[in-house]
């Protein structure tokens, strides 16, 4: 939908987002969406290069009190009119390693423990930092010996009578299968049995920030189609990542022009839906009589786009032995792989200054949050180890 | 008395008058322009800015459909920079049948206007925005023309040879020995004396040649229109049946202007023009059948201005009346020497009006100079536009003004002070000192300065900071007079996100947030 | 999802409404649209809203009401627009503003509150919604939802025993 004129020129957008705060090249969001759309559809010639600064973290669309899509305007020209603003050579290759979460995956796992210790190594990170331009301080998040898929293929699925779906994402398959097979148990301790959907791929959200839209269309709609079939077994698709959530529900139709209004109420995080099950008695688990924890939680910027950080936080409530904090909600600055780009090093760690200081001065033992990029950036600029709430709930039943 | 006598003075300000000043330059006349407000202030800013390929006349008036198409040319080449080449569609809808549609591009081509029928899905393709119900569309010459920047441009051009331009100052009465008018006096208490005096003051004429013992029967017919806040289509818009109300919407620079219809007023009102809730709702309502996008785009504001027809039967509405030009060569036609009316055509034509005008005034001063208008390049439009190049606060600026950013300071002024339309302090600047504008309402015509979706709710204390700084005035005089403009033409479509904003112009402007 | 009091709005009157309930131990829930121009005045934008939020409020940033479901003269709950179940509370109160924050909305020839269809008042002929006078005080800028004695809002003329209305939202 094209509200661009709904925009009041109120300015509240301009007061949330990260970006304008540290970079003075971005023009904010206003004048990057409404403002720069209106000339953008009388000439793409219009087209400003700085939009390549937005995180899309969409605080400006929480904040607009005219429901303005600004975040999604923003990328829909970034898609539609920035294609040569792709970068060449090699941070175009760059760009494109980055994009490609699924492929580089497929290809690193095997080679796991080499290609993570080669990916620590002094001698290739300042040659990744020179040439490929893939900041030094940032430490490729580790690949895993086995995929996810591999450890749940030996999983005996038969013995239940009813199913949800699961879409891992890229980061559960390849680099963090605990987080999957947390969910795993606590799913069969509850009764239910596990799918995973017929064919999954990527979400494709590091594709449409790195210009390659075309693609993550592709990718969505063979997610899509799994997932109507899945919709059709009468079973609801269960995510662990916030991001990947977001964009399948959200941003396939209004950035890809994917349609999804069938199932999208049908994809949804797995702590929203046993917050759901749990409230309502349809699900008893036995929690540990010994357990504590001392957590803060930090709304991840799609989280709180979707408002579900209720689910997240309540369902870490319902665990006897946590003491929670929530934080005030704050972008991390990571964005994904925009932090990992050398050009967006200093940027990335001055956006999440405060609430790095904000996790700092609340001491806790773990932070937990909803979305994989926020764990890498908390943990390395904090030292803080961060847990997907799914994790602490695994961590806090009796199996 | 001024001691300086004039070759001529034009009385009127508009794009007929801005022609004409220019045309009388180039031929090396010493001409003053007098304007009692600022340029461009009457019916020449209050209009579609469509620039007619003729298409809309050729069925009626095949002389007036010719002049369009071979002005249309012209000014495609000379103001390049105020022109937009979007071209247009006539598009049939079933309720209009295609019968029009064959004898209506039969008679555009004997007019010489390149008309072509295209497939209903072709014309979809060009234009997604229009109604899919069309059952035939005409692709022609149409396009999208400034009026604000084609004045200025004749006005600069005017300047830049010599020729003087008085702002701000009423003519209140003409000035004649014996039965000749050898000058004008103006408002401010001055007889300013010239060979030549040329009305050009579209209806006001009418009331200034009166006082000369002059009879000029005009009539006043009243255009509403409504600007929506953004570019729904590329496309000139037309539908394709005989003229009727609200049946052209033209992508004027970031928005588009739906209009317009055609109602006889009394001259008394002309001096405060505005649209009523009912033009508004016909507008409405008959827009939609052309892009049906309409019916949710907001509407930023509705205005109105008025045709200077020139009578030749006082019945009827305005659109049975011819709106061809009308030369009056009053020693001729009334026995009153030194007098001169240009008046009726369109903004279209305004350089063929000047161009007849100037070659009666030179047959009468006896100069043999030949007019050069339709082969020289206006200012603005001079050779090559510049290129975008960062830093992009200058590309709007580019699109406004062409070649003239040369003389805007991006360096020092690079700062956006309006934002909605991207005006930053240099164009400001640029303005002030090429147009000496007195106050926000007179910089907007130079520069769109808060004529975006805002009306300049959010940016006007920023606007009127830079301007009384430059102007030496007070800051909250200049908001006061532009919120009140603003406001005129808000109200007509105020409710939805309009009545938004217009809660949040009276917050701020209150300081009651 | 069950709380003491819900209130729809977290500007400067929802905050107003919200912080003595908070402070009293009640539970309460705040579903805030988007920042009100009010957020300009405090040292950043969400602030009364994260202090709310840390004494245990649940905020709802960036979440609309939808709609409100009264039965026998009471509200039973409220559906926003990003959570799936429905928002239970004993109290209710209205606090979204007027049309810039779109507590009210308008087309040509009405003006209503989009919620719960409270009463309105204002004048059936929108030529009288202002005054041509930019300077001039606004007729509508006094349009509001119609309450009681009590500050109860009316719906169909009658007055909803556990629904106030505070703020701009109010007809003056």
């Amino acid at each position: 939908m094209n509200n661009l004129e709904q925009c009041l020129k109120c300015n509240l957008c301009t007061l949330v987002c990260p970006m304008m705060e540290v970079n003075p090249d971005y023009p904010g969001p206003k004048k990057a969406g409404p403002d720069g759309e209106r000339y953008r559809l009388k000439d793409p010639a219009f087209f400003d290069y700085a939009l390549k600064y937005c995180l899309n973290c969409k605080r400006c669309e929480v904040a607009c009190p005219s429901d303005v899509h600004i975040g999604d305007m923003i990328q829909a020209a970034r898609i539609k009119y920035g294609s040569q603003a792709k970068a060449k050579g090699l941070r175009g290759l760059r760009d494109w390693t980055l994009a490609s979460t699924d492929l580089v995956g497929s290809l690193a796992s095997p080679f796991a423990p080499v290609v993570n210790e080669v990916l620590q190594l002094k001698p290739v990170k300042s040659v990744m930092d020179g040439m490929l331009g893939v900041d030094k301080h940032r430490t490729f998040p580790k690949y895993s010996k086995q995929k996810f898929v591999n450890w749940f293929r030996k999983q005996d699925q038969s013995g239940f009578d009813r199913f949800v779906s699961y879409f891992h994402g890229c980061y559960v398959n390849y680099n963090y299968p605990k987080l999957g097979q947390d969910l795993v148990k606590i799913l069969n301790a509850a009764g239910y049995g596990v799918h995973l959907l017929e064919k999954e791929k990527c979400c494709g959200v590091a594709l449409m920030s790195n210009g390659f839209a075309a693609r993550a269309k592709k990718q969505g709609a063979v997610n899509l189609a799994s997932i109507r079939k899945a919709a059709e077994a009468g079973e609801p698709v269960l995510t662990t990542s916030s991001t990947c959530t977001f964009t399948m529900r959200d941003e396939y139709p209004d950035v890809l022009g994917l349609q999804n209004s069938d199932v999208r109420d049908n994809i949804m995080l797995a702590t929203k839906w046993l917050y759901e099950k749990i409230s309502s008695g349809e699900i008893k688990l036995k929690f540990r009589k010994d357990f504590r924890m001392k957590v803060v939680y930090h709304t991840a910027c799609h989280m709180q786009k979707m408002g579900w950080q209720l689910y997240s936080i309540e369902l870490l409530r319902m665990i006897p032995g946590v003491t929670l904090t929530v934080l005030d909600q704050n972008c991390c600055g990571i964005s994904g792989t925009f932090g990992f780009k050398k050009e967006n090093y200093g940027f990335s760690q001055k956006i999440g200054s405060k609430l790095f200081e904000d996790i700092r001065t609340s001491n806790p033992e773990y932070v937990a949050t909803d979305c994989e990029t926020c764990k890498w950036q908390i943990e390395m600029s904090t030292g803080i180890p961060v847990l997907n709430p799914i994790e602490v709930l695994a961590e806090a039943i009796e199996l | 008395m001024s001691a300086k006598e004039y070759d001529v003075i034009i009385v009127g300000g508009g794009v007929t008058g801005a022609a004409t000043v220019r045309d009388c330059a180039l031929r090396g006349l010493s001409t003053l322009l007098i304007e009692r407000g600022d340029i461009c202030d009457g019916a020449s800013g209050r209009n579609h800015g469509l620039l007619h390929s003729g298409a809309r006349y050729a069925v009626t008036d095949r002389e007036g459909a010719e002049e369009c198409i071979r002005e249309n040319r012209i000014l495609r080449r000379i103001a390049s920079n105020c022109v937009e080449q979007t071209e247009g569609l006539f598009i049939s809808l079933p309720e209009d049948g295609l019968d029009y549609q064959a004898n209506f591009i039969k008679k555009c081509r004997e007019a010489g206007i390149d008309a072509e029928a295209i497939d209903p899905a072709e014309a979809l393709r060009m234009e997604p925005a229009i109604n899919p119900r069309i059952i035939g569309a005409v692709k022609v010459p149409d396009a999208s023309v400034d009026p604000f920047r084609l004045v200025d441009a004749h006005i600069l051009d005017a300047q830049r040879h010599g020729a003087d331009i008085l702002k701000f100052t009423a003519v209140t009465e003409l000035v004649k020995e014996g039965d000749r008018v050898v000058g004008v006096k103006t408002s401010k208490g001055d007889v300013i004396r010239a060979r030549e005096v040329v009305l050009a003051a579209g209806i006001w004429t009418a009331g200034l040649a009166q006082a000369a013992g002059v009879k000029i029967g005009m009539m006043p017919s009243k255009g509403a229109l409504i600007i929506y806040g953004h570019r729904v289509a590329n496309m000139v818009i037309n539908r394709c049946r005989k003229p009727a109300n609200a049946d052209i919407l033209v992508p004027g620079d970031v928005v588009s202007v739906l209009g317009t219809t055609s109602d006889k007023v009394p001259v008394e009102t002309c001096d405060d023009m505005h649209a009523t809730p009912e033009e508004v709702d016909l507008l409405m309502r008959e827009g939609e059948q052309l892009v049906p996008s309409l019916a949710h785009t907001r509407i930023i504001r509705a205005y109105a201005g008025v045709r200077p027809l020139v009578v030749a039967d006082p019945a009827g509405d305005g659109r049975n009346v011819s709106r061809g030009i009308v030369l009056l060569d009053h020693e001729t036609r009334d026995g009153v020497p030194g007098l001169i009316t240009i008046t009726g055509g369109k903004l279209t034509t305004a350089r063929l009006m000047a161009e007849m005008a100037t070659d009666l005034i030179c047959k009468k001063l006896g100069s043999s100079a030949r007019c050069e208008t339709a082969v020289r390049a206006l200012p603005g439009s001079e050779g090559r536009k510049p290129r975008f190049k960062d830093p992009f606060n200058m590309r709007a600026a580019i699109g406004r003004h062409g070649t003239e950013v040369a003389q805007m300071d991006f360096e020092k002024g690079g700062e956006i002070i309006c934002e909605c339309e991207s005006v930053t302090r240099a164009e400001i600047e640029y303005a002030v000192k090429q147009f000496g504008v007195r106050n926000i309402s007179d910089l907007r015509r130079h520069t769109r300065i808060g004529m975006g979706t805002c009306q300049g709710s959010f940016c006007i204390r920023k606007v009127a900071a830079v301007l009384a700084d430059i102007l030496s005035v007070s800051a909250e005089e200049l908001v006061r007079e532009y919120m009140q403009e603003r406001w005129k033409g808000m109200t007509p479509v105020l409710w939805g996100d309009t009545l938004r904003e217009a809660e949040y112009m009276q917050k701020t402007n209150r300081d009651e947030i | 999802m069950r709380f003491d009091v819900i209130i729809i709005g977290g500007g400067w009157a929802g905050c107003t409404a919200a912080e003595p309930l908070v402070e009293a131990g009640k539970k309460v829930c705040i579903v805030s649209e988007g920042l009100s121009l009010s957020a300009v005045k405090y040292e950043s934008p969400y602030a009364r809203l994260a202090t709310l939020q840390k004494q245990g409020a649940v905020v709802l940033r960036g979440d609309r009401a939808i709609s409100g479901k009264i039965e026998d003269g009471k509200v039973v709950e409220i559906r926003t627009r990003n959570m799936d179940e429905p928002l239970v509370a004993d109290e209710y109160v209205l606090a979204t503003g007027k049309f810039f924050s779109r507590g009210l909305l308008s087309d040509k020839e009405h003006i209503w509150e989009p919620v719960f269809g409270a009463d309105v008042v204002y004048d059936p002929d929108r030529t009288k919604w202002f005054d041509p006078d930019f300077e001039a005080p606004q007729p509508f800028m006094k349009f509001g939802v119609k309450t009681d004695a009590e500050g109860r809002v009316l719906v169909g003329g009658k007055a909803i025993v556990n629904l106030t209305a505070v703020g701009d939202i109010c007809n003056e």
